[in-house]
């Protein structure tokens, strides 16, 4: 489901929007467990620096 | 050893066969005052992967088609069952009144994405004449202000069709709108061309809506929709 996307850079982008949505909710949505192990800051860090990536990836697809 | 927590729904609500979940883990289900718990046994922390982020949301969607469950914050590890079990018991009084507002409900993602380059900042004009000073002006809005009027009128037009909605203003330079709507099982596609309509109207905002999403952005706390 996108929309208002013309041409062939429809799928990359909505698959783009759709892992950013994914990184978002699975790791700030839903319910907050305080399990005994929650995953260490590094590693989320390093999913927010691939979320950067992804989103400069975006902005590039939007520059061109 | 240790369980690696997915969402939670009600007892009786066996949903689905045998799923499979991160790092190709069997999803188990424990029961506890009346609710239950999806889980994986893991005995070495899962990694944080694009790919273990997906098993996760598989397992939830396959659970979601039929039940309604609360999804959990993925990277929640429990020691053993009997701790899942406590979990459950102790939060019991949060999760039933959740598990109600859910039921039924999809979570549809909408992100606003500008197509330009924003203002880096606002830009003073002295507007002269009428309906050209006022289109210029408004192009040349602060990206703050631009994102909360693109919140607005997205809200403006959609909250109608969502039993709930929330959204978060620019989270990255050219994202200026994340909102999720909580919206009908079966009413998607509607939603989706409604979506479509809008986005008809925006000059140089495109919208893209993703979904159904298990209801992550409704779950939490009183600041959810």
């Amino acid at each position: 489901m996108s929309t208002a996307v013309a041409g062939v850079s429809v799928e990359p982008r909505a698959r783009n929007v759709a892992l950013i949505d994914l990184l978002d909710r699975l790791l700030q949505g839903g319910v907050v467990i305080q399990g005994d192990i929650t995953l260490a800051a590094a590693d989320v860090d390093l999913v927010r620096l691939d979320l950067r990536l992804i989103v400069a990836a975006i902005d590039k697809a939007i520059g061109s | 050893m240790s369980l690696l927590l997915y969402g939670i729904t009600t007892a009786g609500e066996d949903a689905g066969g045998e799923l499979l979940g991160v790092a190709g883990a069997a999803v188990s289900r424990i029961g506890a005052a009346g609710l239950v718990a999806l889980a994986s046994e893991h005995a070495v922390k899962p990694e944080l992967t694009e790919e273990a982020l997906w098993s996760f949301e598989r397992v939830l969607e396959s659970v979601m088609e039929a039940h309604a469950v609360l999804p959990v914050r993925f990277g929640a590890l429990l020691a053993d069952a009997g701790e899942v079990a406590r979990m459950l018991e102790l939060r019991r009084a949060e999760f039933v009144p959740k598990l109600e507002r859910v039921r039924g409900a999809v979570e549809l993602s909408v992100r606003g994405i500008w197509s330009e380059a924003p203002e880096p900042a606002e830009t003073r004009h002295a507007a002269t004449g009428a309906t050209s000073g006022t289109d210029y002006m408004r192009a040349r809005l602060a990206p703050q202000r631009r994102a909360h009027e693109l919140a607005e009128r997205v809200h403006a037009q959609l909250d109608d069709r969502a039993r709930a909605s929330t959204h978060r203003i620019l989270t990255h330079a050219s994202v200026p709108l994340s909102a999720a709507f909580l919206v009908d099982r079966g009413t998607e596609a509607e939603f989706a061309r409604a979506v479509d309509s809008l986005a008809a109207e925006l000059a140089g905002t495109e919208l893209v809506c993703t979904g159904p999403w298990p209801a992550y952005s409704f779950v939490g706390g009183p600041h959810d929709g």
